[in-house]
């Protein structure tokens, strides 16, 4: 089997930089909060892995686990410039190399096996290449596969700052001496991975397959394709005996030149709201985000969603609304109308908000959309491109509605996922 | 308030106990030398006292609009001070310090 890609995972990304950035924070165990009165951990540091804090653990849990835990805010300006270096990193190796999320990464060996044939070399180049451009504390996982599927999963179950090969058979000659380099076989990987670590099983998938008394990717060769279908749909079959055969899903095979399908904004508030002006406001201020970024990227897009997440007092309440319009749109103020007036107002308001959701989806370049036909259009558009032009040189939100004139302006973010890395590493 | 619009410095709290850490927002002077295209600082002087920088522990741009600035984080005695520069008007600023307590 020959190693065609790279794989490489930045350990407990969030945390390690803002140890390097802080050596007070070293050796500690730190979570990481998105911003001040979070009570949701969204990374931890190695240290506080160790007592089981987790992304996505609660601070009162944190706390019970590790009660010096240190709690720090997220500093997304940081993450993104580090990814920025990573990406340099990756590309001076191979032009093909492609940022998956803020600190994961695929490099495909194909093009480039003359100049690196040995790819424990190169991996041990590039842990080196990181700890010198991001600093002594970052330290990554890296996993070599013959696919992305492999590569990823043997770098997601690998110990800490070690590289891991995966192949079909392990010869004698093979078993790598050094200190920090692991082969394993790919049928012990897919025997023994928990889909946890397997990109393209999620925690409902996972749980729907245990009853079938499937917990590894191994064990879906021993379910039917009749069963499979049945029990998991036309679309989510393929995917899990693929998986079960160590090849890749279609999650990890994305076209890379492909334009943004989609933009998407969502925002927690710190508690309940049922404040009509604070509802339309949080809507409002999400939507010229989601707008900004799309002609940002010079595109336009006619699917239109929102989605409303709170309580009423008994458990957790969602709404939901989209519109497929048949013209393409880009103007805040078109959005906001027909979310508003056409999605937002049809919601019953049974319950109080808490979470808020906005998109603007199926995009097209504009110059492959229609020409539209109103003047108002391209007084419009003359009226946003100006407005850019200011956000372009002194921020987002220096000039807006005066719906948002009084409260806190929700500000652009990144998120570990990285979404929308299409507009954050070509368009920002 | 449904979003706080003054963040209170949270690591105080948290009870953040092992450093003592302090906003302070005041323009420097910095020194330092270029090599390749890239600025490294060596020294900075605040009020009347000069800091030598032992260690860039990280150095990360940010972009609010056309503003570009470049955040370095240095040690100097055991402490840490964040120092800011401001590529548009060429100003520094030292942002923070970080104490052991």
């Amino acid at each position: 089997m020959s190693s065609n890609f790279i794989h490489i995972d930045i350990n407990s990304y969030f945390a390690s930089l803002l140890q390097q950035e802080n050596p007070f924070l070293r050796g500690k165990p730190v979570g990481v909060i998105k911003d001040v009165g979070r009570t949701c951990i969204i990374a931890a540091s190695k240290e506080a892995k160790k007592y089981g804090v987790k992304t996505g653990s609660n601070v009162k849990e944190a706390k019970k686990l590790i009660p010096s835990i240190i709690l720090i805010p997220a500093k997304f300006d940081l993450y993104l410039h580090c990814t920025k270096k990573l990406k340099q990193i990756f590309e001076s190796i191979t032009p093909d190399a492609e940022i998956f999320s803020l600190d994961e990464a695929f490099i495909p060996l194909d093009n480039c096996v003359y100049l690196y044939s040995d790819p424990y070399k190169l991996a041990l180049n590039i842990q080196e290449k990181i700890k010198k451009e991001l600093g002594e504390w970052v330290t990554c996982n890296i996993g070599i596969g013959e696919n992305r599927l492999l590569a990823k999963t043997a770098g997601e179950i690998a110990p800490k700052g070690s590289i891991l090969k995966i192949v079909d058979e392990i010869n004698p000659a093979d078993i790598p001496k050094e200190k920090g380099f692991l082969i394993m076989t790919k049928d012990e990987l897919l025997k023994t991975a928990k889909f946890s670590d397997v990109c393209g099983i999620g925690f409902r998938l996972e749980e729907r397959l245990k009853p079938f008394g499937v917990e590894h990717p191994y064990q879906i060769n021993s379910l039917s394709d009749e069963v499979l279908e049945k029990y998991f749909g036309p679309f989510y079959s393929q995917a899990l005996r693929r998986i079960g055969k160590g090849e890749e899903s279609y999650i990890l095979n994305r076209p890379e030149n492909a334009h943004m399908k989609g933009v998407g904004r969502t925002i927690t508030g710190y508690k309940l709201c049922s404040s009509e002006d604070a509802i339309k406001r949080v809507l409002y201020n999400l939507t010229e985000e989601v707008t900004y970024k799309v002609r940002k990227m010079d595109m336009a897009g006619r699917l239109i969603f929102v989605f409303l997440t709170g309580s009423n007092g008994g458990g957790e309440k969602s709404w939901h609304g989209h519109k497929t319009l048949k013209h393409y749109i880009r103007h805040t103020n078109e959005m906001f109308n027909i979310l508003y007036h056409s999605l937002y107002k049809k919601w019953k308001r049974n319950f109080s908000v808490i979470r808020f959701g906005v998109g603007l989806s199926l995009l097209k370049p504009l110059k492959e959309t229609p020409y539209p036909l109103l003047t108002e259009w391209y007084k419009n558009e003359r009226l946003y491109k100006a407005m850019d032009k200011i956000s372009d040189k002194f921020g987002l939100f220096t000039i807006r509605s005066g719906v948002l004139k009084e409260e806190e302006i929700i500000r652009p973010e990144v998120t570990g996922f990285l979404g929308d890395k299409k507009y954050q590493l070509d368009y920002n | 308030m449904f979003f706080p619009s003054k963040l209170v410095d949270f690591r105080i709290f948290f009870g953040y106990k092992c450093v003592v850490f302090q906003k302070i927002g005041e323009k420097i002077a910095v020194a330092g030398f270029y090599d390749k295209a890239k600025f490294t600082p060596k020294r900075f002087k605040w009020h009347t006292r000069e800091y030598k920088i032992e260690e860039i522990t990280i150095a990360s741009d940010i972009k609010d609009g056309g503003v570009k600035k470049r955040m370095y984080s240095v040690l100097c005695s055991g402490n840490l001070y964040r120092i800011c520069f401001n590529r548009d008007d060429e100003i520094w600023v030292l942002e923070e310090v970080w104490l052991p307590g």
